[in-house]
């Protein structure tokens, strides 16, 4: 995290760095959008805010031959409830913290594909102050918690943890709880042009996208093909406003953003992340034909999430495009 | 932050092919083969030292220009040297390069001693040599050391064959001079002959270089800055890239002040690793101070760089210039009122829109700085002088994402522009009074910020306004005592707003792309400061003791406090060549205006303290060589430091601070000085620095603070052999502490974000520091003639064996892989200066 205070000498020294590495060369590093090691995807809270009281349905999306089952925890402490990348400098440890639970805290919530987070975990957390509170640490007075609790929730962190051949993977999200009577949902789930095909995501499958003819989804090795999201009208209508507690501790109206993530299996993306109103990327398939899979997650900005996966083949410069092989289904593949 | 000043033009493509003209043509001048300096037009009949050329038949010969005091010597005379009333004469033999050959003592010298140590610094002194027509030619002066705090005479006319010079009595005292002596004098300086110095440390500094000449602009790899050279001395932490930024015994870079004329400045280099914002040509002595500075200076609480800025010495008209691939300078000088006043006009500017786009097009940078400074002397007694300089930065650099119809350009920019004027009165009113008062103003902008087609616009725009004003008066009834009374006052009016990103929020769920939604803000500042000072020095025999005390009022934000720095140094000359020293003080120093801001720093925060503590010892050696060395240990607290977990207000509502004061740490070590000074064209010194830094954790823990360089060793020699100075300068120092992120083989230190959309590393237990540091710079001048001008040209070369350096490190996007950030590539400039015979 870059302190505002230092904007006057990192971009000084930054105007160095494309000269120095115009003069040595980018450093040959992975494409952080190309799947090519077990991943963690997604991680969706149905719904992504939650009452006192009430439950919410985690589902896992991996990809990269990770398994599809994961052991879930809720995380206490004091950056876990207030959110994590929070800083001090000075303080043990010196980095930013906010980085899961540690190898055995937190609180088990079971392990699969999809858990739930129980209603009495919300109900405990929230009613009971000074468990939130000393959560918190002693930084905070009651009356400042129980402010904070009333005016914008308390997020929950929630990990998930696979265990795999060559070690673990972690991964992190948010939940809120609150007592806000318009609390706000997840994206809907991903629906996009591909090429000239229009994909949808399927309702019976978990992740799942599928064209919305029922044609298999087919592209000639080497081409470069469009992905564009489909949005009604001049933007994202499920877009929701939300409540925080700004730098200068007044209560402020936030807008969610649409945020599209791509992932693909092989091949190359021109983004990996686009932004409204530029939402579309363009995938250049790779030169050889075979089975590979484009995976969209999108973010609200907000916690709110929905992913799915979309399985292409693909097939030689010169086939005539009939035939072959359909790609093999499912999620988490 | 308007659209118009992020659309800066590109440099067209067709001025490549100037620039590669510019560098041939420096190529062939470096290459050619010597000028006609020093040499003799063939067919000429060649001038004897002394010999006047035949003149073509009917014409008169042209008029002898006597030779110029170019370089000082030093004068080092045992305690209880008695020295002849109304100083000695000296016959000097000057050759054509303007050397002293043959020395003779005019005066009778009783003490042999005295004798010697007067001859050697007459062969040491080195002149312009004199001139006839565009001619150099040998010559024979009396030359005149005034070895009683007297003016210096002008130099006598040459003795030539044919008409005969004036010789005999040596002239008046020139009053124009006068001033200047006694300012050397209560500097410490003992004034001998013209311009030749003995330097002492200023009262009251526990730890003084002093630099002046050659040593300010020729030292390689410093671009011929004075500033650069700092970086070079005891004390001094290596900073990334050789940016320039001065971590001083331990401290934050921002705990260094750099003055000009006693006054703060903003900026110290131009953007870009460029040049300081003065030219060299204006500096006449830099003073650096690695702590325990002296009680006239304040606000820092580790160290202070004093640049006294001076016209060139010059009694015509006087213009030079310097052109190298990055930037052409031009300097004037006219002296007027029959040399009781000067004019120094001085402008600079880059011209890296020729360059950059050899090898970037998304990077622009462009700076320029001027200055013009005026003195004269209304009587012999009262000096007024006005300075007026002013710097231009601007560095632009783009980025493009998407393509096609999704394509967008970001533009970022950071633009930095300041202007001062100083306007000083010096009054002698007698041996023993002096008094001084000077006076600044002027504004500051920086202004960054950025603009992107699908992000917010975030920037920040500073405006500040600067008065200030300081006033002092030496009373010096003989040299055992002297008392200094003070006062510093100081205006800062900031005007901060903007809109930058929201960097702590409750409950704070992260966007993609570490995007934060944007908060504007707005804020007058202001800072009012007055700091009476009171310093008293005794120098009961061998002793100097100096005791000093600075009480500074400062108001700002909602502070209004008083700093109370008491200081003393104790100087103990054992002997002629060994002196001990020992200083203790304390040091405060006000927050900087972002950090007091209600959105995104703190209005309370208190000043930062500092208790710094040194002892050490000043050797002379033969050879003119000297040694300092220095044992220091400092403490500090009220430290700002960076914070945004949630606070409570007086009235229980949550606030994000981002900044507290409760930051504490110490630091501490050993420096070495081992120096030549400038004689007979060699100069150079060896700098060591064994030291450790730390900052306190919560908990009692430590941790090395961020610049913390264990070992930091420089070595700069430079040397002139007749038309020719070679000068090299290694550096070697310890790699600043870092922690590995890299994740752990079986990725349990890993955890990817899933709302944030990036991974974050847990780098717990793997603190380590880069690689050592290792550099090679040289640099290659040679004197050439280019018409009415005599010049040089330079090569000027870093990391001459390129050495592969990690500045930092790289990381891939899980971490899984690092890669060394590069440091500065081989990198040669070569340039030319000229200045008007």
């Amino acid at each position: 995290m870059r302190h505002p205070c230092c904007h006057r000498t990192l971009p000084a020294m930054a105007a160095l760095l494309p000269l120095l590495l115009s003069c040595t060369g980018v450093p040959d590093f992975a494409e952080p959008h190309l799947i090519d090691r077990p991943r963690v995807l997604s991680l969706v809270a149905e719904p992504p805010e939650i009452a006192p009281g009430q439950s919410a349905t985690l589902s896992i999306l991996t990809a990269g031959g990770a398994p599809g089952r994961a052991r879930f925890r809720v995380c206490g402490g004091f950056f876990a409830i207030v959110g994590s990348r929070q800083f001090d400098e000075g303080e043990s440890g010196g980095a930013e913290s906010g980085q899961g639970c540690g190898a055995e805290g937190g609180l088990e919530l079971g392990e699969g594909a999809e858990v739930e987070l129980p209603a009495a975990l919300s109900a405990a957390l929230f009613g009971d102050l000074e468990l939130a509170a000393a959560v918190l640490g002693s930084v905070l007075p009651p009356e400042t918690v129980e402010l904070i609790r009333s005016q914008v929730g308390l997020p929950l962190l929630v990990e998930a943890r696979i265990e795999t051949d060559g070690g673990v993977l972690r991964a992190i999200k948010r939940v809120l709880v609150s007592e806000n009577p318009r609390p706000h949902h997840n994206p809907p789930p991903p629906h996009f042009d591909f090429g000239d095909l229009e994909i949808e995501t399927d309702a019976a499958t978990p992740f799942h996208c599928r064209a919305v003819s029922g044609e298999p989804v087919r592209a000639r090795a080497g081409e470069r093909i469009e992905i564009a999201p489909i949005v009604a009208g001049d933007g994202e209508d499920w877009l929701e406003s939300y409540r925080i507690i700004d730098a200068r501790g007044e209560l402020s109206e936030r807008q969610e953003r649409a945020f599209y993530g791509y992932f693909v299996s092989a091949g190359r993306l021109d983004e990996g992340l686009t932004e409204a109103p530029l939402r579309n990327d363009r995938w250049r398939l790779p030169a050889e034909p075979g089975c590979e899979q484009l995976w969209m997650v999108l973010r609200d900005g907000h916690g709110g999430q929905s992913a799915c996966q979309l399985d292409v083949e693909v097939i030689d410069v010169d086939a005539d495009g009939s035939g072959g092989r359909a790609c093999g289904a499912g999620a988490n593949f | 932050m308007s659209a118009s000043r992020l659309a800066g033009p590109r440099a067209p493509y067709d001025a490549r092919a100037a620039f590669f003209a510019w560098v041939a043509a420096l190529l062939l001048l470096a290459l050619a083969p010597a000028g006609p300096v020093g040499a003799q037009p063939e067919g000429a009949p060649e001038a004897a030292p002394g010999g006047a050329p035949e003149a073509a038949p009917g014409e008169a010969p042209p008029k002898p220009v006597p030779p110029r005091l170019k370089e000082a010597a030093e004068l080092s005379l045992p305690p209880g040297t008695e020295v002849p009333e109304g100083g000695v004469d000296v016959l000097l033999a000057i050759d054509a390069e303007g050397d002293v050959v043959q020395a003779e003592l005019a005066t009778a010298v009783a003490d042999p001693a005295l004798a010697a140590a007067l001859l050697e610094a007459a062969r040491a002194l080195r002149f312009e040599p004199a001139r006839r027509g565009d001619r150099a030619i040998g010559s024979r002066i009396r030359f005149h050391f005034a070895l009683e705090l007297a003016p210096p005479p002008p130099p006598a006319e040459p003795e030539a064959p044919g008409p005969s010079a004036a010789a005999g009595a040596p002239p008046p005292p020139d009053p124009a001079t006068e001033d200047q002596a006694d300012e050397e004098q209560d500097a410490g300086d003992y004034v001998l002959g013209a311009r030749a110095r003995v330097d002492k440390p200023q009262p009251g500094a526990a730890t003084q270089v002093r630099l002046r000449g050659e040593e300010l602009t020729m030292v390689p790899g410093t671009f011929g800055e004075p500033l650069r050279v700092v970086a070079t001395l005891p004390g001094v932490a290596r900073s990334p890239f050789g940016l320039g930024f001065f971590a001083v015994r331990g401290a934050s870079f921002q705990n260094t002040g750099f003055l000009v004329d006693g006054f703060p400045v903003p900026l110290l280099y131009h953007l870009g690793a460029g040049p300081a914002i003065i030219s060299s040509r204006l500096v006449d002595r830099l003073d650096f101070f690695a702590g325990g500075y002296p009680v006239s200076y304040g606000r820092f609480t580790a160290g202070v760089i004093a640049l006294t800025t001076a016209p060139p010495p010059t009694d015509d008209f006087h213009l030079e210039f310097e052109v190298d691939l990055l930037r052409a300078s031009a300097l004037t000088v006219v002296p007027f009122g029959d040399g009781r006043g000067s004019v120094a006009l001085a402008y600079r500017r880059s011209y890296y829109e020729l360059i950059l786009p050899l090898i970037t097009d998304d990077v622009q940078l462009s700076y320029s700085d001027y200055q013009l400074r005026l003195d004269y002397r209304l009587t012999p007694k009262l000096r007024v002088s006005l300075f007026v300089f002013g710097s231009r930065d601007a560095l632009e650099f783009s980025a493009s994402s998407g393509t096609g119809e999704t394509q967008a350009d970001s533009q970022t920019g950071l633009f930095y522009s300041f202007d001062r004027v100083i306007v000083g009165l010096d009054y002698r009113a007698n041996r023993e009074w002096k008094l001084r008062w000077s006076a600044t103003a002027g504004p500051t902008r920086v202004d960054f910020g950025r603009e992107d087609a699908t992000d917010p616009s975030f920037g920040v725009d500073t405006r500040s306004l600067r008065l200030g004003q300081r006033a002092e008066a030496i009373y010096s009834p003989g040299k055992r005592l002297q008392t200094t009374l003070g006062v510093e006052q100081n205006v800062w009016l900031n005007d901060v707003e903007g809109t930058a990103p929201s960097f702590g929020e409750l409950p704070a769920i992260p966007a993609p792309g570490n995007d934060r939604q944007p908060l504007q803000f707005e804020s007058q500042l202001s800072e009012l400061s007055v700091a009476p000072y009171l310093e008293q020095v005794v120098r009961p025999g061998p002793l100097e003791w100096v005791l000093g005390l600075r009480a500074e009022r400062l108001r700002y934000g909602d502070v209004s406090t008083w700093l109370l720095d008491p200081r003393t140094v104790l100087r103990a000359k054992l002997r002629e060549q060994l002196t001990l020293k020992a200083g203790s003080g304390l040091f405060g120093q006000p927050p900087i205006p972002f950090q007091l801001t209600r959105t995104y720093g703190n209005p309370a925060l208190s000043p930062s303290r500092a208790l710094q503590n040194s002892v050490g010892a000043e050797l002379k050696l033969p050879f003119h060589l000297e040694i300092d060395t220095t044992l220091f240990y400092n403490l500090m607290w009220q430290l700002p430091r960076n914070s945004s977990r949630p606070q409570t207000d007086d009235e229980g509502n949550p606030v994000l601070s981002f900044v507290r004061d409760d930051g504490e740490g110490r630091a501490y070590g050993w420096e070495l000085l081992l120096r030549r000074r400038a004689q007979e064209g060699l100069f150079g010194w060896l700098s060591y620095t064994l030291s450790r830094s730390e900052r306190y954790l919560e908990g009692g823990k430590k941790q090395p603070f961020i610049f913390d360089q264990t070992h930091v060793l420089n070595l700069a020699a430079s040397y002139k052999l007749g038309a020719y100075r070679f000068g090299a300068r290694y550096t070697l120092a310890s790699g600043r502490p870092t922690s590995d992120f890299r994740a752990d083989p079986d990725g349990a230190n890993l955890v990817y974000d899933l709302d944030a959309d990036e991974f974050i590393s847990d780098p717990s237990g793997k603190s380590t520091r880069l690689p050592t540091f290792h550099q090679l710079d040289l640099r290659f001048d040679r004197e050439v003639a280019l018409g009415p001008f005599d010049g040089s040209v330079f090569l000027d070369i870093i990391n001459a064996y390129n050495a592969q350096n990690a500045e930092g490190y790289l990381y891939e996007y899980d971490f899984s892989r690092r890669a060394a950030l590069p440091g500065l590539p081989f990198l040669p400039t070569i340039g030319i200066r000229g200045q008007l015979r």
